[in-house]
């Protein structure tokens, strides 16, 4: 691991949190009963990708904008699929800051990528996500065409939303 | 004994059951032939495995003593082993994991007792017997976060988080249950 990679895997979990902040908007919108929660979340994670874009900058890196505009892995129609997406956001984010850590050269990068992993660990279960042994580094998926986030929209790979059930 | 180690999962179940009572032996047996076998503790470095080995130690042991009290609390509260099993199940992988994942030290302690279960107070009443297990699957949340912050494997140290994200998503589900 260096410094590189310290850069990389930092606006990696970034471009993370810019996709949550942007998801949790969704998931808020669809959620009656758990609106003040979602607000609650979307709180969290504009305070810690504000936080981690001012670490990146600390460490001489320029934090990566956010895309104008996401797809959605799923479409979000009810709190159920509301629900679901933000437990897939949260898994994923997990993973990019279990890279984090093992990428941080500093301690308070380590700390902080520690403590998001720890964060969103219990908000994917908050949503209903089934606890892993492993959050972040076990059935990760970040394979291609299993993204669980939101990923920056180009237009040619927009699809058609199923019909829900 | 331990030659012929193959990675499937009936052998390590069965490993780790061997490693309840005599973890530090054996651990030293398996570093020996994790040299050869792949790192997982951190990449390429020998020198932060040896560094690590006594936060690695400190982490088997809060597993060890979790799942003492997990097995308490399953004594005295029998009608508590559907919620409780897939708990138990992480903390065995977690274990697995640890003791898989490099060098630990001999201990002080006798290599065969077992990690007490039974010997932690378990509340008589099954609300409070879980609110108990939470608060320690919270502190040791806390504790493998500290712990991760004084790895030197980077590797190691992503585990370790990624143990205390498990255990504090426990002590919130435990909490609500």
């Amino acid at each position: 691991m260096n410094a590189e990679d310290e850069l990389t895997a930092a606006q990696a979990a970034l471009a993370g949190e810019h996709a949550c902040v942007y998801g949790y908007g969704v998931v808020g919108a669809h959620l009656s009963d758990d609106a003040e929660t979602a607000a609650r979340a979307l709180q969290a994670h504009r305070d810690r990708r504000d936080d981690l874009a001012a670490l990146i900058r600390a460490g001489g890196g320029e934090p990566e904008a956010s895309a104008p505009t996401y797809e959605l892995p799923q479409p979000v129609t009810d709190a159920a699929s509301a629900s679901k997406l933000a437990v897939l956001m949260e898994t994923r984010l997990a993973a990019l800051y279990a890279d984090l850590v093992g990428a941080a050269q500093s301690g308070e990068l380590r700390e902080f990528a520690a403590q998001a992993l720890v964060a969103a660990s219990v908000a994917r279960g908050r949503w209903g996500g089934e606890p892993v042994a492993f959050p972040g580094l076990s059935g990760r998926p970040g394979t291609p065409g299993t993204q669980a986030s939101p990923t920056p929209q180009t237009p040619s790979d927009t699809e058609t939303p199923e019909s829900p059930q | 004994m331990v030659t012929g180690v193959t990675n499937t999962v009936d052998v390590r179940r069965r490993r780790l059951l061997i490693c309840l009572a005599g973890l530090p032996m054996l651990g030293t047996a398996l570093a020996a032939c994790a040299d050869d076998a792949v790192p997982k503790s951190a990449p390429g470095h020998r020198l932060d495995v040896d560094m690590d080995v006594k936060v690695r130690w400190r982490a088997v042991e809060a597993e060890r003593a979790l799942l003492g009290l997990y097995a308490a609390t399953l004594t005295a509260h029998p009608g508590l082993s559907d919620t409780l099993a897939p708990f138990t199940a992480r903390h065995t992988e977690h274990l697995d994991v640890l003791v898989e994942g490099g060098p630990l030290p001999f201990s002080a302690s006798d290599p065969l007792e077992p990690p007490s279960p039974g010997s932690a107070d378990v509340p008589a009443d099954a609300a409070a017997a879980l609110a108990a297990v939470a608060e320690a699957e919270s502190a040791a949340a806390e504790a493998r976060v500290a712990d991760c912050l004084a790895a030197s494997g980077s590797r190691f140290a992503a585990v370790l988080a990624s143990v205390a994200a498990c255990e504090a998503a426990h002590a919130a589900t435990l909490e609500s249950a």
